[in-house]
């Protein structure tokens, strides 16, 4: 089994290096703080967002996910979260206005039942989160919008191993998606990730742009990549929620260096035990 | 006689109180007139055999709501397949699938010539005001899938009026004649999104959607339409609307006029899957979960009393027997495996010749026998070493799936006897490469017979539409040639579509599932040029 991802507490003031990748883990099911509380840092356009949506939990998760976004920005932008002003590329992807001061930092969200992880960094980025669901039709999604090579990657597998294995590759390969920001655009079968537990991999598009794929574990019955332009990130994991930490075994908040060199958080074996892809 | 479905939809303020619903309903049929007068054959006659209302109660409410639709698709399905008698009364039967306490589904399946007769509609009100307060009810067209309004059906927009008029002949509610696809879209996405979806303009994102939802409704909507979207379809129409808009676009056969009708009233083909095998299995439960399939196997009781049994042709007839006795007349459609192909193929070639339509045939890593013939013979010796080693690998591996007590089922029930069989047949196998059909040999196993009749079949020439299911994984030798020798007979009949696996593995998980995928794909296709074929111009 590979080791987990260590997160830590926020830190005093956040920085954003250029050679670093900051991962955010946020709860956002309302046990810590209610929607409400967010929802006066939602700018008009996302405040009718969130009134559109018709399921509860989803209008929760999308205010709070936009709540804390606004706030992790305010920390790195070093303004007030409702100050900030977000625009959409066009295929939806968010970033933050160029009248802003340090507009350099890019960010992106996502979410899954009650769980949200946010990536920042100097380059465009993109992160997915999914909780893995046993009875989730994966087999059927994969055999219509994977690779060969990944279908025949997860065809090796047990039912079970299987399961989570599609959740590794999905939210792999929609990192990747969402960092390029082409969204939906982009045919998840055009290219191919690898399953193994926590195995970094390099991704190179069709403009000759190079990259990175890092894997991690965001807490107990979840699966989360992120995706970065370039290479060699260093890669930060905070835990917006502190010592109150989720109960997964996964979660280790305790630790206390965070830093890790080149590519790889420490606490992570770059390869993990599972099927190797590459043939 | 097949029954007609009426599926009604029950919901409550209080809770359901099922054994007076059964009392109530019970009372209902037997004091409708026209349920039990004139029955076409029977004429009535007082010689039926009467007994209760058949009444089963299913209780699901222990599922999430997507199981539980699973679950009763399924249940319609078999419902389907189960006849109507019509020596006894009532010619009908009943079965309540209760969701929770305050909703639940009573699927009312009864002879179709009853259900030309009478008023649902009626039924329902009487029921619902001798329930008592509080009970609604509600009908699912089960062919659209769609809940009709319990009132009446004034409440077309005006452009589907124009359209109606032509297209009301067949007597049936004129709801029917409303768009299907958005209601069976709405259907899907509701399972997807588990929740209600309120307008067709509805926002997918807007109702909890994300990514893989997409792609789990796409999955769903080219499985149950046979129509294929792309994931960045669902931004540019992310909702009902707009999507039934792409999807009558797509199919290429709605025009304006006419707001894709033919989704709707889709026909449903019988589709034959020749091959009993346990290897089968799991092939089968996939397909059966996505549509009506007959699976036919060879058994040594019939092969025994063919007149040859070594003879394509013969055994063939003996399966044209036999689906000609579930079904009299076509379109049929039929699959097989390897040489279960050659013998679907042999049976479509034969009902064809009868005038009978085949809308599609599936043939899965089917070799032409004559052409495999042709090539080296120490090269179909490889071969026949590689697919001996592959099935070995495959038996090994299907057996690691299986729990522990399955596993234990499964060798204590066939290990041995599968072995000997692997053993018995490569000796012949290899023996079978040098004979030119003598009948030198002596095989057992139905399996082993319709092996030697494959090496001794000459393919007649077939004109209906073959699809031809290559594993991506070739064999070496003849298995490396894309259409297994098939173009040349079949000509621009013949597609060639790839699945996942070798020879084998295409039956394993999760293999099996895009297999199952791509052959319902095809045959719904079929489905649908046999629809728009039959439909007036």
């Amino acid at each position: 089994m590979a080791k987990p991802t260590a997160w830590f507490p926020v830190p005093k003031n956040s920085i954003l290096p250029p050679a670093e990748l900051h991962l955010w883990r946020v709860r956002c099911d309302g046990a810590l703080e209610t929607p409400e509380h967010y929802e006066h840092l939602l700018s008009p356009d996302e405040k009718e967002r969130a009134r559109r949506f018709v399921i509860k939990e989803a209008r929760r998760d999308f205010i709070v996910s936009r709540g804390v976004l606004r706030e992790l920005l305010a920390l790195y932008l070093n303004t007030r979260p409702a100050d900030i002003v977000l625009r959409y590329g066009i295929h939806g992807k968010p970033h933050v206005s160029r009248g802003e001061a340090q507009s350099s930092v890019r960010f992106n969200v996502s979410h899954s039942h009650g769980l949200a992880v946010f990536a920042f960094s100097q380059a465009e980025v993109g992160v997915d989160i999914e909780r893995v669901r046993a009875e989730f039709p994966g087999r059927e999604i994969a055999g219509r919008f994977f690779s060969e090579q990944e279908i025949a990657a997860l065809g090796k597998l047990g039912p079970e191993e299987s399961s989570r294995a599609f959740f590794l590759c999905w939210t792999r390969k929609e990192a990747y998606v969402k960092a390029r920001g082409g969204g939906l655009q982009i045919p998840l079968r055009s290219f191919s990730v690898r399953l193994g537990e926590n195995e970094e991999q390099q991704l190179v598009d069709e403009g000759g742009k190079q990259w990175s794929l890092y894997p991690f574990e965001p807490g107990g019955g979840f699966a989360a990549a992120a995706a970065v332009e370039g290479k060699d990130w260093r890669l930060k994991f905070w835990d917006r929620d502190g010592s109150a930490q989720r109960g997964g075994k996964d979660c280790n908040g305790a630790l206390r260096s965070h830093v890790s060199p080149r590519g790889t958080a420490e606490g992570r074996t770059p390869q993990g035990p599972g099927p190797d892809l590459r043939k | 006689m097949h029954p007609a479905q009426v599926r009604l939809l029950v919901e409550s303020e209080g809770d359901i109180d099922a054994a007076r619903l059964q009392t109530v309903w019970q009372n209902l049929i037997e004091r409708q007139e026209e349920l039990h007068r004139a029955f076409p054959r029977n004429g009535g006659s007082p010689k039926y055999k009467r007994r209760p209302l058949p009444w089963q109660q299913y209780d699901l409410s222990g599922l999430s709501t997507e199981r539980a639709r699973t679950w009763l698709d399924s249940f319609l399905e078999t419902d389907r397949d189960q006849i109507i008698p019509t020596d006894r009364l009532p010619l009908m039967r009943c079965a309540l699938a209760c969701f929770s306490a305050r909703a639940c589904e009573l699927v009312w399946s009864l002879h179709p010539a009853l259900r030309e007769r009478i008023d649902v509609q009626r039924v329902l009100n009487q029921l619902a005001s001798e329930y008592g307060p509080g009970l609604r009810m509600m009908q699912i067209d089960v062919e659209g899938e769609r809940k009709t309004k319990p009132s009446k059906n004034g409440n077309h927009a005006a452009h589907d009026t124009a359209m109606m008029a032509g297209e009301q002949s067949d007597g049936a509610s004129a709801d029917n004649v409303d768009d299907g696809v958005e209601n069976q879209l709405t259907l899907i996405w509701e399972t997807v999104l588990n929740t209600r979806v309120q307008r067709p303009t509805d926002d997918f994102f807007d109702l909890g959607g994300h990514s893989l939802l997409a792609a789990r409704l796409l999955t769903r909507i080219e499985e149950t339409l046979g129509i294929e979207l792309p994931l960045a379809s669902l931004l540019e129409a992310p909702t009902i609307r707009g999507q039934a808009l792409l999807i009558r676009k797509q199919s290429g056969t709605a025009s304006v006029e006419e707001p894709a009708r033919e989704q709707h009233m889709l026909r449903q083909l019988p589709f034959f899957f020749l091959g009993g095998d346990p290897t089968f299995r799991p092939l089968a439960r996939r397909l059966s979960e996505l549509r009506e399939l007959h699976n036919l196997g060879l058994q040594a009781s019939v092969l025994s009393k063919l007149e040859d049994p070594y003879s394509m042709e013969c055994m063939a007839r003996h399966f044209v027997g036999a689906i000609r006795e579930r079904f009299p007349h076509g379109p049929y459609m039929l699959g097989g495996w390897c040489a279960h192909g050659l013998l679907a193929y042999e049976t479509a070639r034969q009902l064809e010749e009868q005038g009978e339509e085949v809308a599609q045939l599936v043939m899965l890593e089917s070799v032409h026998p004559v052409k495999r013939n042709q090539y080296s013979s120490w090269k179909r010796m490889i071969a026949r070493v590689q697919l001996k080693m592959h099935l070995l690998k495959f038996e090994y591996a299907y057996m690691r799936q299986l729990n522990g007590a399955q596993a234990r089922d499964y060798v204590s029930g066939r290990a041995w006897q599968k072995l000997n069989r692997i053993n018995e047949s490569f000796r012949q196998a290899m023996k079978i490469t040098d004979l030119n059909g003598k009948g030198e040999l002596a095989p057992r196993n139905p399996l082993d017979i319709l092996y030697t009749a494959a090496a001794r079949y000459s393919p007649k020439p077939y004109h209906g539409s073959v699809v031809l299911m290559r594993s991506q994984q070739r064999t070496y030798g003849f298995g490396t040639v894309l259409d297994l020798g098939w173009g040349e007979l079949l000509g621009e009949n013949l597609e060639i579509c790839e699945t996942p696996g070798n020879h084998y593995t295409i039956y394993m998980y999760p293999n099996v599932d895009a297999l199952a995928h791509k052959i319902n794909v095809s045959l719904r296709r079929a489905e649908q040029r046999v629809t728009r074929a039959a439909r007036p111009a």
